[in-house]
C-alpha cells in the first residue's frame, strides 16, 4: 500500500478543520476539562469546607477520570463518528476515487486525534490538582498515548461495521462503558481489579493511583506487554475486517 | 483509435440475482459513450466496476491498460467520477471542498475559480455546499470531477432531477470536455440527452447491451417501414408511407402548396429499445 505524506497531512488538516464544526468533539473538549476543573474544585471546596488538605488520591481520581474520558469518549467515539460520517454522506466514496488509499485516510483520519488527545492528555493533568512531582511524565505520557492509538484504532474498527453516525454512537457505548467503568470502580471492587490490569485503560488508571498514592509505578514487563498486546490485537481486527470489507461494504 | 476502457464479458451477481451478463463495450479516446437503459439495468453496477468499486462475478474489464479489480491512484488521478449521491462535505463552503479534492489531486487550487466561473458558481464560493440547491451540489460534484482535467468522466444520470436549464448548462459544459480531448463514459435514462450528447450509445437491459451504435445509425437501423408525418394547411395531419402511391400523393400536395411542415418517422432511442426488449426507459 502506497502511502503519500502529503495527502496524509492534507486529510489530517482537513479532519482537523472537520473536528471543529463537529458539535459532539466541541462539547467533549470542553466537557473533559471543564468537568475535570469541576471536580477538583468540587473536592478543594470539601477539603475547605472540613478544614483538612485533600489527600493526593482524591486529585488521582479526578486525574483518572480526566484521563479515561481522553481514552475513550475522545479516542474511540470520534474516529467511528468521523469514519461513519464520511460513509454517511457518501464522502468517503468520493476521496477513495480520488487516489486516497485506505492507510492515508486513515492515518490523515486519526493524527490529529492522536495529538488533540495527548494534549488534552496534558491539559488535565496540569488542573487535575495532583502534584506533578509525584508524576512520572514520560511514562504518563507513553502509556496514554498507546492508550489513544489503541483507542483510536478501535474506533476506525467500529466505524467500518456502522452504516451512520448514529449507529457508531450505539456501537462504541458498550465498549466506552467497560473500558471507563471497569478500572473507574476497580479500586472498589477486587474482582473489578482482577479483570482492570488486563485493560489498556486499567492499566493507565493504575498508574495514575500508584503516583496519587505515593507509589513507584513500574512499568512490568506484564503491564508493558498487555498495552502492547492490545493495540497489535486493535490493529489486527482492523486490518481483518478492512481486507474483508474495506472501510464499506457494497 | 484508442481503448480507454474494455469491458469483456463481465458478469456480476449479487447473489441470485444477476445484475450484468456478459456485458461487452469499448470506450474509445475522444468520445461520448452512452449507457441507455432503464433503472436496475444495470448501468451504475458497470460504472462501479469499471472504477473498481466492485468487482465482478466473471470477466475482464481494463481501464486504461489496468485490470479494474487492480485499479490504484494512478488511474484514479486519471478519472472523474460523478454520480447521482457523489458526497460533499455540507458544512464546508464550495472552495473548502474543491481545496481539499484540489490538494489531493496536487492541482494548483487558482484553477478552482475558473472552473466555478465555467458551472456559474462563482457566487457561490464561501457558500456551505449543504446550503446547495440540488442543481448547485450537482455541478459542484462534476467540478470536483474534472479539476484535474482527466482523461475520462463518468457520469452515471447527471441531469436526473435537475431543471431543463440546469441540465442544459451541463449539457454544454460536458460537450466542450469532449472538444479538449476528454472521453466520457454516461448513463443515462433520457433519451433526448444521449441522443444529444452521445457519439455512441449501448442500450442495456437486464444487465445485457442488446444494440449499440452512433444513435442516428441505431435509429435508422430499426426504420424499416419509412414514413413521413404531414402537417397540412387545414390544420389536419397526414402520415404517408414510402410507396408509390403516398410519394404520388405527398407530390402533389406539395405542388399545390398544401404542406406546412414535413417530418420523417424515423424510430428514437426510447421507440427501438421499446421495440428490442418490450419495455421502456423511465
Amino acid at each position: 500500500m502506497n502511502i503519500s505524506i502529503s495527502r496524509v497531512i492534507t486529510i489530517a488538516q482537513f479532519k482537523f478543520k472537520e473536528l471543529t464544526k463537529n458539535k459532539t468533539f466541541l462539547i467533549a473538549l470542553a466537557v473533559i476539562p471543564g468537568m475535570t476543573l469541576v471536580m477538583r474544585w468540587l473536592y478543594t471546596s470539601m477539603g475547605e469546607e472540613f478544614g483538612e488538605e485533600m489527600p493526593p488520591e482524591i486529585f488521582g481520581m479526578v486525574l483518572a477520570m480526566g484521563v479515561l474520558y481522553v481514552l475513550t469518549m475522545l479516542s474511540i467515539s470520534m474516529p467511528a463518528t468521523l469514519l461513519s460520517k464520511d460513509k454517511e454522506k457518501h464522502t468517503l466514496r468520493a476521496l477513495m476515487t480520488s487516489s486516497v488509499s485506505g492507510g492515508e485516510y486513515f492515518l490523515g483520519s486519526i493524527l490529529p486525534l492522536l495529538l488533540i488527545g495527548i494534549i488534552l492528555n496534558g491539559v488535565v493533568l496540569v488542573i487535575s490538582g495532583l502534584d506533578m512531582n509525584m508524576v512520572n511524565i514520560p511514562v504518563f505520557f507513553l502509556l496514554t498515548t498507546l492508550g489513544i492509538v489503541t483507542g483510536n484504532v478501535l474506533g476506525m474498527t467500529i466505524g467500518i461495521f456502522a452504516k451512520d453516525q448514529m449507529a457508531a454512537g450505539n456501537m462504541a457505548t458498550p465498549f466506552l462503558l467497560i473500558l471507563m467503568l471497569i478500572p473507574m470502580f476497580s479500586m472498589l471492587l477486587e474482582s473489578l481489579a482482577q479483570i482492570s490490569q488486563y485493560i489498556y485503560t486499567g492499566i493507565v488508571v493504575d498508574m495514575i493511583f500508584n503516583y496519587s498514592a505515593g507509589v513507584a509505578f513500574i512499568l512490568t514487563p506484564f503491564k508493558l506487554g498487555v498495552m502492547l498486546v492490545e493495540i497489535a490485537a486493535a490493529i489486527a481486527l482492523f486490518l481483518f475486517v478492512y481486507k474483508r470489507n474495506g472501510f464499506e461494504q457494497d | 483509435m484508442t481503448q480507454l476502457i474494455t469491458l469483456h464479458n463481465i458478469r456480476k451477481e449479487f447473489g441470485e440475482k444477476v445484475a450484468l451478463a456478459e456485458l461487452s463495450i469499448n470506450l474509445h479516446e475522444g468520445e461520448i459513450l452512452g449507457f441507455l437503459g432503464p433503472s436496475g439495468a444495470g448501468k451504475t453496477t458497470t460504472i462501479k466496476i469499471i472504477t473498481g468499486q466492485l468487482h465482478q462475478t466473471s470477466g475482464e474489464a481494463e481501464v486504461l491498460g489496468k485490470d479494474s479489480r487492480k485499479i490504484d491512484e494512478s488511474i484514479y488521478r486519471q478519472i472523474g467520477i460523478v454520480t447521482d449521491n457523489s458526497g460533499v462535505y455540507d458544512e464546508f463552503s464550495v472552495y473548502d471542498n474543491l481545496a481539499l479534492f484540489a490538494s489531493i489531486l496536487q492541482v494548483d487550487k487558482s484553477t478552482i475559480d475558473g472552473l466555478l466561473a465555467r458551472v456559474g458558481l462563482s457566487a457561490e464560493k464561501k457558500q456551505a455546499a449543504g446550503k446547495l440547491s440540488k442543481g448547485q451540489k450537482q455541478r459542484l460534484v462534476l467540478v470536483r470531477a474534472i479539476l484535474h482535467n482527466p482523461r475520462i468522466l463518468f457520469l452515471d444520470e447527471p441531469t436526473s432531477g435537475l431543471d431543463p436549464s440546469t441540465a442544459k448548462d451541463i449539457h454544454d459544459l460536458l460537450l466542450e470536455l469532449k472538444s479538449e480531448g476528454t472521453s466520457i463514459f454516461l448513463t443515462t435514462h433520457n433519451m433526448e440527452e444521449a441522443t444529444r450528447l452521445c457519439d455512441r450509445v449501448a442500450l442495456l437491459n437486464e444487465g445485457r447491451v442488446v444494440e449499440e451504435g452512433a444513435p442516428l445509425d441505431i435509429c435508422l437501423r430499426y426504420n424499416t417501414e419509412k414514413k413521413y408525418e404531414l402537417l397540412l394547411s387545414d390544420k389536419s395531419t397526414l402520415v404517408l408511407s414510402h410507396n408509390k402511391h403516398d410519394l404520388q400523393a405527398l407530390s402533389d400536395l406539395l405542388n399545390s402548396d398544401q404542406v406546412e411542415t414535413l417530418h420523417s418517422l424515423e424510430p428514437s432511442l426510447e421507440s427501438v429499445f421499446l421495440k428490442v426488449t418490450g419495455r421502456g426507459l423511465q
